[in-house]
């Protein structure tokens, strides 16, 4: 019985130090996907419920973290791939003053939120995540070339948008990157 | 590495160029350039993305963990199953003794439940002021004089259905529930493990009952001796 109680201590001390170490990320993560921070609080913890009760399976640090990453996004795609909160206009006489970094940094959040989903998946998982692409292939399940496409479309598209160049980004990939 | 591979590196991976990138941005002047424009884009990025986290997240996510490992941890089975078995028994015995044990036992998981469903008031570690503790039980019928502790969480609960003052109070930084239950009348103290919880539950003679959890190895007694001797059950 002792020795079932220092594992059970063991994973919770493990488990404990998952969620200080990727709770945040997880979070930045989830709210970008479904742009509601009460959806993405629900995604992040049931994200770390599952995670508990598979502790035993996880063992490498690394694969803990794209295994949470994943499953974020699956219940995403599971529970709210169909609501998706409305977007405000990306109006400039709406926002405001640009003093310095703080306006163009809420100018590019808005930005990277209203990016299609493809594009905004990759780019987060990298920015967010620090996955590389071998890893975002692995975690979308699509092949590497596609991941670097989608991240060299999403960095000049929001580069274009930022410099006051107002083009289309579709969410189809009929061209090649 | 040629200029045209170097730009398509930048906008695909800016942090991750390696050593045939950085021997290239260091002949090609404009790749140079590009370079730190590229980096100086992450790094709005990055600040784009780093958006504040709820407060107390992790806290809210350990805590909803804490609750399941109760049940799922491997060394709590066999308790639980016991527990289910003495259960079944104290079942039993009530239906022939006159059902005491059953109303006793039916009581100890309510207050489990309780617990586990008003989990948000074990969060706080803030000590409420004097006059919210009071406050929240007056609608009880109860009164206190003297807090009995680090008081973090006061409130009203129903227990089988009948108003009851709830505490939370913080001993040795864990917290400590306390239910102030009028219209509950039990006969005996008594000691109760269920559900990953001890409990502790004392009869006030003709005024109700008061029940004392905690994570086991908490202690209990004390803490019951200063909510009984503050408290006072006939202030309606």
């Amino acid at each position: 019985m002792q020795d079932e109680q220092s594992v059970g201590s063991r994973l919770e001390v493990r488990f404990e130090a998952m969620v200080r170490a990727f709770s945040g990320d997880l979070f930045r993560y989830a709210l970008f996907l479904s742009r509601d921070r009460s959806q993405a609080e629900d995604l992040t913890q049931e994200a770390f419920l599952r995670a508990w009760r598979s502790l035993s399976s996880l063992r490498e640090e690394s694969k803990a973290k794209s295994w949470l990453f994943t499953t974020v996004r699956r219940e995403y795609l599971r529970q709210f791939e169909r609501f998706q909160p409305p977007l405000d206009e990306l109006d400039p006489e709406r926002m405001p003053e640009p003093r310095g970094n703080e306006a163009e940094t809420m100018w590019l959040r808005r930005l990277i939120e209203r990016l299609p989903m493809i594009y905004k998946e990759p780019l987060m998982l990298q920015v967010i995540g620090g996955f590389s692409g071998n890893e975002i292939a692995q975690m979308l399940d699509i092949p590497r070339a596609t991941v670097n496409t989608r991240l060299f479309r999403a960095r000049v598209h929001l580069r274009q948008l930022l410099d006051g160049r107002n083009l289309e980004l579709r969410d189809d990939e009929a061209s090649g990157g | 590495m040629n200029c045209f591979e170097f730009r398509r590196l930048m906008e695909i991976a800016p942090r991750g160029a390696g050593a045939d990138a950085m021997a290239h941005a260091l002949e090609c002047a404009r790749c140079a350039q590009s370079m730190k424009d590229a980096l100086a884009f992450e790094r709005k990025l990055a600040q784009a993305v780093d958006v504040p986290i709820p407060k107390r997240l992790e806290e809210r996510i350990l805590l909803r963990q804490s609750f399941r490992a109760r049940w799922r941890l491997p060394a709590v089975r066999p308790v639980a199953w016991a527990w289910a078995a003495c259960l079944s028994l104290a079942i039993l015995v009530a239906a022939a003794g006159g059902g005491y044990l059953y109303k006793e036992s039916h009581l100890k998981q309510e207050l489990v439940a309780l617990i586990e469903a008003a989990d948000y008031a074990l969060v706080s570690r803030t000590q409420l002021p004097d006059g919210e503790v009071a406050d929240a039980l007056r609608p009880v019928g109860l009164a206190i004089g003297e807090m009995p502790g680090r008081v973090s969480f006061a409130g009203r609960c129903l227990v089988k259905g009948n108003l009851s003052g709830h505490l939370v109070l913080r001993e040795r930084e864990q917290p400590v529930t306390v239910f102030l239950m009028p219209e509950e009348h039990t006969l005996r103290r008594v000691r109760f493990e269920r559900g990953g919880w001890s409990g502790l539950l004392i009869p006030v003679g003709r005024h109700g009952t008061l029940a004392i959890m905690a994570a086991p190895g908490q202690p209990m007694d004390e803490m019951a001796s200063r909510v009984l001797r503050t408290v006072r059950w006939d202030s309606a």
